[in-house]
């Protein structure tokens, strides 16, 4: 538990989702107790209506268009969106991507 | 008559020069498809228990499907096939997109076969119909590029209706890495093929023609192609704008990394913190000039790149791929993307295997890091992790057996036991591990020890579903039903690479979709089932094969590093593999006892 009820939580962008957000990694300083569910709220809030329409509903959708990592771990091996966070999280949010 | 095919194997014998067309058997390819199944057959009705990898009588089969060339979506690809792998002493196999495969069955043929060994060096021309072997000392030597455009100026057809495959100086030179390249940037890469090509003295294919097949049933493949183009066309994979074709393959490395399973330093390390600095990111942003794609692909992923300036520049080249960039970057702990766009410029020069030049690279540099190679034996190199020049001159070096190099040409298990420290070569019977540490992702570790050709990651591909989420989500840490998704994988990989067409097609189609393409082209009756079970007759064949030659349960495992040292840090630390709690149950699935298909199973397959 980070100071004052505020926690930081690294957030990591990658391919598409990188340029919407226009950087590749960024900290953010969250209440304590913030799920991913909170996490996701707060980044449509901060990135506006780009994010929000790329993101779609990842909790919801049948093909989500965005994934969630937790120190490595997709959430649904977690405790879904809402897994909580805590402070010196890395959370790395993953679109929709193949390769071989 | 079966559609989608051209009716004729071209025979060649280099010792005799006489060249003979052969019918397939019609019942063969209704059990083994074509591409690799079909290259199989081939190789199994000539086996001997007791080939040797340069023996005359090592077939060498390049082999096209029925999907090859029939303006089905991904339909560019074929597969290569030797009877024995000089790296592996398996069955050699490898898959290569590119346009040669088509144009192979416009020049009239579904597969060629060559025997033998041409007392002088030879090539192969085959033009619309029209076969000949041509002496051609003067071309012997010259790098894949530069042999490329001399054989299209020989050839004077259309030279966007040309295609050529060939070695270069590493496959003359026997590496036991060297690769067969096609269209100077497409590779069938893995298992030493090159080196086969380069003891018969074959230096290159040349094909071309205008021959079209016919299918079965033109209307039902039309709505099957129409149904497969929207599925390919509307997936966030790969799509216009989806991840493959804006990234390309590279995409991998920062999300394969995030989940701390992105091997660095000869696997010491499964995670790579400079891994942003060579990711596909980065390659869109700062060395990408273009995409391309193979033939009859609407997903092009492949990428036109340069280095504009600086110690590694290179003016225009294509690639890397991801697999690429982990072998040359993060396994050799080498992060400057530069450098392995060079290195991996050289590798296509040379007809190298990127992932197995990474990785023997990677085994030397830590055999120096432990001083198990003697100063002496370096001769003056200077070969370090993390250094990216020293991983740039290995590539090289390894070609042309300069130096340290004649090591290096060895591939990493060759080299480890040369050196007596077997344990730091990271293979699976002598084939070098992919872009995926088996620790942290269950499924593909037991893909990496079951596969036949040794360590391999796109037979039975079970990354999508462990990493990506496709077509549904496996914890990659658990081993519950991973040794049914990998069998799952390996079969339907088999038929894949039969067709022959693109694995990252199952991004978005299945085996409804594959059926129903390949009845519309055939005429056969197919559907799921029976499309799976020639996918499980094909993947036993080329087990038997390799019982045959000795292999058994003992070639089914990991190096000891990925069964028990865990993962030191990053976001999987503390994992290890399970392979070993896996394969029994994998083999009860399998109907193999110790890795060997039983007498009942292959009797049941029509093997035996």
């Amino acid at each position: 538990m980070g100071n004052n009820g505020k926690m930081k939580i690294n957030v990591k962008f990658l391919a598409s989702i990188r340029e919407i957000a226009g950087a590749h990694e960024m900290q953010f300083e969250l209440n304590s107790g913030y799920t991913v569910k909170d996490l996701l709220e707060f980044l449509e809030l901060r990135f506006g209506a780009e994010f929000k329409e790329a993101a779609g509903k990842p909790f919801e959708d049948e093909n989500p268009r965005l994934r969630f990592l937790v120190n490595g771990r997709d959430i649904d091996f977690l405790r879904g969106p809402g897994t909580e966070l805590k402070e010196g999280d890395l959370v790395v949010l993953i679109p929709p991507v193949g390769g071989g | 008559m079966l559609g989608g095919y051209a009716g004729k194997i071209l025979d060649v014998d280099l010792e005799t020069g006489e060249l003979k067309d052969k019918m397939p058997d019609e019942e063969i390819l209704r059990r083994y498809i074509g591409g690799k199944g079909l290259g199989l057959k081939l190789i199994y009705d000539e086996f001997r228990d007791d080939m040797q990898p340069f023996d005359p009588d090592n077939l060498l089969v390049f082999s096209t499907g029925p999907a090859t060339g029939a303006r089905v979506p991904t339909s560019g690809r074929f597969h290569v096939l030797t009877s024995k792998s000089p790296l592996t002493g398996a069955v050699g196999s490898g898959n290569s997109g590119g346009k040669w495969g088509p144009y192979l069955k416009f020049a009239g043929y579904d597969a060629i076969v060559i025997r033998g060994i041409s007392e002088k060096p030879v090539y192969l021309t085959i033009i619309d119909g029209k076969a000949e072997l041509v002496e051609a000392p003067e071309i012997w030597g010259m790098t894949v590029p530069a042999v490329t455009e001399e054989l299209l100026n020989r050839a004077g057809t259309d030279p966007k209706k040309t295609s050529i495959a060939c070695i270069g100086p590493a496959g003359e030179n026997l590496s036991l890495i060297s690769c067969i390249m096609n269209d100077e940037y497409r590779a069938a890469g893995r298992t030493g093929s090159g080196a086969v090509m380069g003891s018969k003295k074959l230096k290159a294919i040349v094909v071309s023609g205008n021959q079209r097949q016919k299918s079965a049933n033109p209307e039902m493949l039309a709505e099957k192609v129409a149904e497969s183009m929207s599925l390919i066309r509307e997936n966030p994979v790969t799509g216009p704008k989806g991840g493959l074709h804006v990234y390309g393959t590279a995409v991998l490395v920062n999300i394969v990394n995030a989940h701390g399973a992105y091997s660095s330093r000869n696997f010491q390390q499964s995670y790579f913190p400079e891994a942003d600095e060579q990711s596909g990111e980065k390659l869109a942003e700062s060395y990408l000039t273009g995409t391309t794609g193979c033939w009859g692909c609407p997903i092009v992923c492949g990428r036109k790149s340069f280095v504009p300036d600086g110690p590694f520049s290179v003016k225009y080249t294509e690639g890397p791929e991801y697999e690429t960039i982990f072998a040359l970057g993060s396994n050799c702990g080498v992060k400057e993307l530069d450098a392995v766009i060079k290195a991996n410029h050289f590798c296509n020069e040379f007809g190298i295997d990127t992932i197995s030049m990474g990785g023997t690279i990677a085994c030397a540099m830590e055999l120096v890091e432990k001083g198990k190679i003697p100063e002496e034996k370096l001769l003056g190199f200077n070969l370090r992790f993390g250094d990216p020049g020293a991983m740039v001159e290995c590539v090289w070096r390894a070609a042309y057996k300069a130096g340290f190099g004649a090591d290096l040409a060895l591939g990493s298990r060759k080299l480890a036991e040369k050196y007596q420290a077997p344990e730091y070569a990271i293979n699976v019977k002598g084939m070098e591990l992919p872009a995926y540490d088996p620790r942290p992702i269950q499924g593909i570790g037991l893909e990496y020890a079951t596969s036949n050709r040794g360590g391999d990651h796109v037979y039975g591909y079970t990354i999508p579903s462990e990493l990506l989420g496709i077509p549904e989500k496996r914890d990659p840490y658990s081993t519950e039903g991973k040794p049914e998704w990998t069998i799952f994988m390996q079969d339907l990989g088999s038929v894949i690479n039969s067709s022959v067409i693109c694995l990252f097609t199952s991004f978005a189609l299945g085996l409804p979709q594959y059926a129903g393409i390949l009845q519309a082209i055939t005429g056969m009756e197919l559907d799921p089932e029976k499309l799976l079970k020639i996918g499980e007759r094909i993947t036993n064949l080329e087990r038997h094969m390799n019982n045959r030659y000795g292999f058994n349960r003992v070639q089914d495992a990991l190096p000891k590093r990925l069964t028990a040292e865990p993962t030191p840090a990053g976001p999987s630390r503390g994992q290890v593999s399970h392979v070993p709690e896996m394969i029994d149950k994998y083999y009860e699935l399998r109907g193999w006892i110790d890795g060997v298909p039983t007498e009942e199973k292959l009797k049941e397959l029509g093997i035996a």
